[in-house]
């Protein structure tokens, strides 16, 4: 009886002009967000391969410990094409040094900085919209409506149970609203299948599947809350304008005010206070810099132009002036190990300020999860890693990485050896050609003109002279996999299916008690 | 009868459920719109703070060569009206870093909440734009096609009532009763305002004005295009699914779509490309200075062997500035051209009329860097004039090396102050925006009544 009355149900849904005008919407704009949204992925995964090229070349040419900076990247992930998320909005490059310890920072696009006046609009979106408002046109007058036009005597007079009628409904208005979705799902899989440069793994398949499942479970709240209300309703206006309200508060109202009643209500600091507060520690830093120079620059005369240049020295070392060796084998000694420190301080500095963002974001988070959009949308990101909780687990393996790495650098002793600031191997062969340079320059004054100074090419084409990086750890980052990433996000599932239930349940009781006349 | 009719239809909505929630609901919004003074004071708080800092950075020059390479900061002040329309002021850059050398470079400092993720802020054009919009399509949806369901319709007409009186009767209260919801939010939303101590200068009361005159407008725009889809249809159900249908459409996902309409037809060269478009520049450059001697004279800067040099650097920043200037206006046009096209949503319309009224959108972004090269300007001739006394210099300019060394009194470096628009320039620059609504309106109104002419009341 339930299948005959679902059947019924789902074909008198496909012949209305409701469904008709939002599978067209629907379908049009999920192939213009698609096809917007996967040459986007397509740009960023190109960008993603390039410069993971340039940064392993980068490392091949290293020849001093001071150049050991890796540069570590985050792969884009193909399902932002579904949920775009903060995908765009945050650096996917970190350079790893022991001198700073990575933190989310906000990325202004390169393209076109401006375009933040435009919300983003992707699949997830479309659906979360639109799809839920035909959920509520679906149902509002399932019960209300077959009461107002006497038909749900006659059906209940025909030995058909109310559960049946109840359940029939329910299932007949979620086939007819799975057609849109599922549709939507293949034209999004369809574009992205038709460019060849995506290859779509089995596990992106499996997230293409949770993020579906999760758009089902959604617009099916949505049908169980118009049930329900239609229940508890005798006039299908009536039941109508109670829907519309609730629809337009827990899918405009909520998820914008929200974030923004939490931004007045929480209140953060201010970021350049937090910036001023870790220039103090920066300041403090070169002092202690600059201090232990002015003991250690009797030992060499340059020191005073030469030693600031930062890590840039490597060519001068070269040539080996008198004392640069161990004027700067004592500098490294001391700077090294102090910037590392002062890392970590200035990491304790921005963690505060971070929890103060994270307390302003559960504060708007526990408001906005009245609203099933807020459970779906951060359900989707989470599955597609574009939320903020995987570019700070990004972040993590690169803190993580950054540990492994100055172990490396440790275990090789890089902060006490001057193969930190010259690639030179052995240190007399410098000073040999010190000598040499000296009597040229000599030549050159005794005859009145300028001397070229010429850096010895062949010395940068040795390849003996670069780093031998066999032990060095390497960064390894790959998205997790989709079921861990849903595993996350169950608690928004579970809301979702709790909702589901709990007002399916509320509107079978209530209608078990409905008068049908 | 007309008057008759008005406040018989008035009372009606005015006693429905529908207008009591739709009235609760603005209320609520537009006092949590007024929270934003917390954020406007820190805003302001943060804008000092970042003053007091260039002017301690300003103090600090001694010689006009300090003042070459100083790398001042300039601050959009945060507009007090943003209330009534944000114009997404905080993702949008806010400083420019301006030195007499270099080309001013954007920077957002604002405290943005990466974490919090993306989401409208609760101004009066939102609450307007998108709530009153969804109630007026509410309150109108049976208005015509509803009674002629219940049949009084008829009834009405056969009473020597004429067709003009009804449908103007209706339109009128609906309008009425809307804007009697939103005036009432707004003076709540006011009253708040007044009492957290913020003050309004004349200015600002002309442009609130003009924000209400446009709103009221829009909410007329949706009443009328609610009545005319009523008229159409004659059964309401079927005209409330078209309204809404259309309402979702033009207000949530239209406006939401110029950024992928801007990248998919009003693309830009990438920035990569323009990078290497620089780089030939200077390239070419480079070629013709090719036979300069290869040696700066670092012993005595000003002796006229250097000028060549200098001359270099000065083409490869012009060459430099051009092609950035050029980049950054296409910039500004993808996105204006990208408003343009979406500019059949009344809520795009609206928005960016209000915005304009503002003066808050994203054609004072632009503004505001062209003010940027106008200040760094002011500077240069600063320096010329200076550099200008002294004998010694070699009179080459924007470079700290080749710069005279005369000492200068910090208060006499120029500073910078934004120009903002008046009022005035600010309406003419929007009128377009403002007579497009209206004419809209009166369009779906002359629409709606034609449409109820014809009306089968059967």
């Amino acid at each position: 009886m339930v299948a005959t009355i679902a059947r019924k149900e789902c074909i008198s849904h496909l012949k209305t002009f409701r469904f008709t005008a939002g599978f067209i919407l629907c379908i049009l704009l999920v192939s213009l967000s698609t096809a917007v949204l996967r040459d986007k992925y397509l740009e960023r995964l190109s960008n993603y391969h390039l410069s993971q090229n340039e940064s392993a070349e980068e490392l091949k040419q290293v020849r001093v410990y001071s150049y050991l900076q890796p540069v570590v990247h985050k792969p884009p992930s193909v399902l932002s094409i579904f949920s775009q998320g903060i995908e765009e909005q945050v650096d996917h490059s970190v350079r790893i040094y022991w001198g700073r310890v990575p933190t989310p920072t906000v990325s202004q696009s390169k393209e076109n900085p401006y375009l933040v006046v435009f919300s983003g609009l992707d699949v997830v979106k479309v659906i979360s919209v639109l799809l839920s408002l035909l959920a509520v046109l679906f149902t509002f007058d399932a019960i209300a409506g077959e009461k107002e036009l006497g038909t749900l005597k006659f059906s209940l007079a025909n030995s058909v149970s109310r559960t049946a009628v109840i359940i029939g409904k329910y299932a007949g208005a979620l086939v007819s609203l799975l057609l849109p979705l599922a549709t939507g799902f293949l034209i999004a899989l369809s574009w992205i299948l038709a460019s060849k440069e995506i290859a779509v793994s089995a596990r992106d398949w499996a997230g293409v599947m949770l993020i579906f499942l999760s758009a089902f479970i959604y617009t099916s709240t949505f049908l169980t809350l118009g049930l329900f209300v239609s229940t508890l309703t005798h006039r299908r206006s009536t039941s109508l304008i109670s829907l519309l309200f609730t629809w337009v508060l827990l899918v405009i109202v909520v998820p914008n005010v929200a974030p923004f009643m939490a931004k007045r209500v929480v209140r953060t600091r201010s970021p350049q206070e937090v910036a001023k507060q870790e220039n103090r520690l920066h300041a403090e830093l070169s002092r202690k810099i600059n201090d232990h120079d002015k003991r250690i620059e009797s030992l060499h005369r340059y020191s005073k132009y030469w030693g600031r240049r930062g890590e840039d020295s490597r060519y001068f070392a070269r040539f080996n002036p008198s004392g640069i060796i161990e004027y700067r084998l004592k500098k490294t000694q001391y700077d090294e190990p102090l910037k590392t420190e002062y890392a970590t301080k200035i990491f304790g500095i921005e963690q505060d300020y971070y929890r103060e963002l994270q307390q302003q974001a559960q504060a708007a988070n526990r408001l906005a999860s009245l609203s099933p959009l807020f459970h779906f949308r951060k359900l989707a990101s989470t599955i597609a890693a574009t939320d903020f909780q995987s570019h700070e687990d990004f972040l993590e393996h690169t803190r993580v990485y950054r540990g492994q790495l100055i172990n490396y650098l440790n275990s090789k002793d890089a902060f006490n050896s001057h193969r930190f600031f010259s690639d030179d191997a052995s240190i007399e062969e410098g000073l040999h050609r010190r000598a040499l340079i000296d009597k040229e320059r000599e030549k050159s004054r005794e005859a009145g003109t300028r001397m070229q100074v010429r850096l010895n090419d062949d010395a940068d084409k040795d390849p003996n002279r670069l780093l031998k990086l066999d032990g060095m750890p390497r960064f390894s980052y790959g998205l997790a996999p989709p079921a861990e990433r849903f595993f996350k996000g169950l608690a928004n599932f579970s809301v979702l299916v709790f909702l589901n239930a709990g007002l399916l349940a509320m509107a079978y009781v209530v209608f078990l008690k409905y008068d049908v006349r | 009868m007309l008057k008759e009719l008005f406040f018989k239809e008035l009372h009606d909505l005015l006693i429905s459920l529908r207008f009591h929630l739709a009235l609760l609901t603005i209320v609520i919004l537009m006092s949590a719109a007024a929270s934003y003074t917390s954020t406007y004071r820190d805003a302001v708080a943060d804008h000092y703070r970042g003053l007091n800092e260039n002017e301690t950075l300003l103090t600090s020059v001694q010689r006009l060569s300090d003042l070459v390479d100083l790398r001042q900061t300039i601050f959009k002040p945060p507009s007090r009206l943003a209330f009534l329309a944000d114009g997404k002021e905080e993702l949008l850059p806010n400083t420019y870093s301006v030195a007499a050398s270099v080309a001013p470079v954007a920077e957002v400092r604002s405290r943005r909440n990466l974490i919090l993720g993306e989401f409208s802020n609760i101004d009066l054009v939102f609450i307007v734009g998108v709530l009153i919009s969804f109630m007026a399509i509410i309150l109108t949806y049976d208005a015509v096609s509803g009674e002629k369901e219940l049949g009084t319709l008829k009834q009405m007409l056969a009473n020597s009532v004429s067709r003009s009186t009804i449908i103007a009767a209706k339109f009128l209260s609906a309008s009425a009763s809307l804007l009697a919801a939103f005036l009432t939010g707004f003076m709540m939303a006011l009253l708040l305002l007044l009492t957290a101590g913020i003050a309004f200068s004349p200015e600002d009361v002309w442009r609130i004005l003009a924000v209400l005159i446009i709103s009221a407008s829009y909410i007329a725009l949706f009443v009328a295009l609610g009545l005319f889809l009523s008229t159409l249809a004659h059964n309401s159900i079927t005209s409330l699914v078209v309204a809404l249908l259309i309402w979702a459409l033009l207000v949530v996902v239209v406006p939401d779509s110029g950024g992928l309409l801007a990248s998919k037809i009003y693309g830009i060269p990438r920035f990569v490309d323009v990078q290497k478009q620089i780089t030939a520049a200077s390239a070419e450059v480079d070629k013709e200075y090719r036979r300069i001697p290869k040696a700066l004279d670092l012993d005595d800067l000003f002796n006229p062997l250097n000028r060549p040099w200098a001359e270099w650097g000065n083409k490869r920043r012009v060459a430099y500035e051009s092609i950035h200037i050029n980049f950054e206006q296409q910039r500004f046009q993808q996105i204006l051209s990208s408003f343009k096209t979406i500019s059949f949503s009344p809520y795009v319309l609206y928005r960016r009329a209000a915005e304009k009224l503002l003066n808050i959108d994203i054609e004072r972004q632009k503004d505001f860097l062209q003010q940027a090269f106008d200040y760094r300007e002011r500077l240069r001739q600063f320096i010329r004039s200076v550099d200008s006394t002294d004998p010694k210099s070699p009179h080459i300019y924007y470079y700290a090396f080749f710069t005279s060394q005369k000492e200068i009194a910090p208060s006499a470096v120029p500073r910078f102050a934004e120009n903002t628009k008046r009022f005035r320039d600010s309406l003419s620059d929007s009128i377009g925006y403002v007579s497009a609504i209206i004419c809209l309106t009166l369009v779906l109104v002359i629409g709606g009544f034609v449409s109820f002419l014809r009306y089968d009341i059967r």
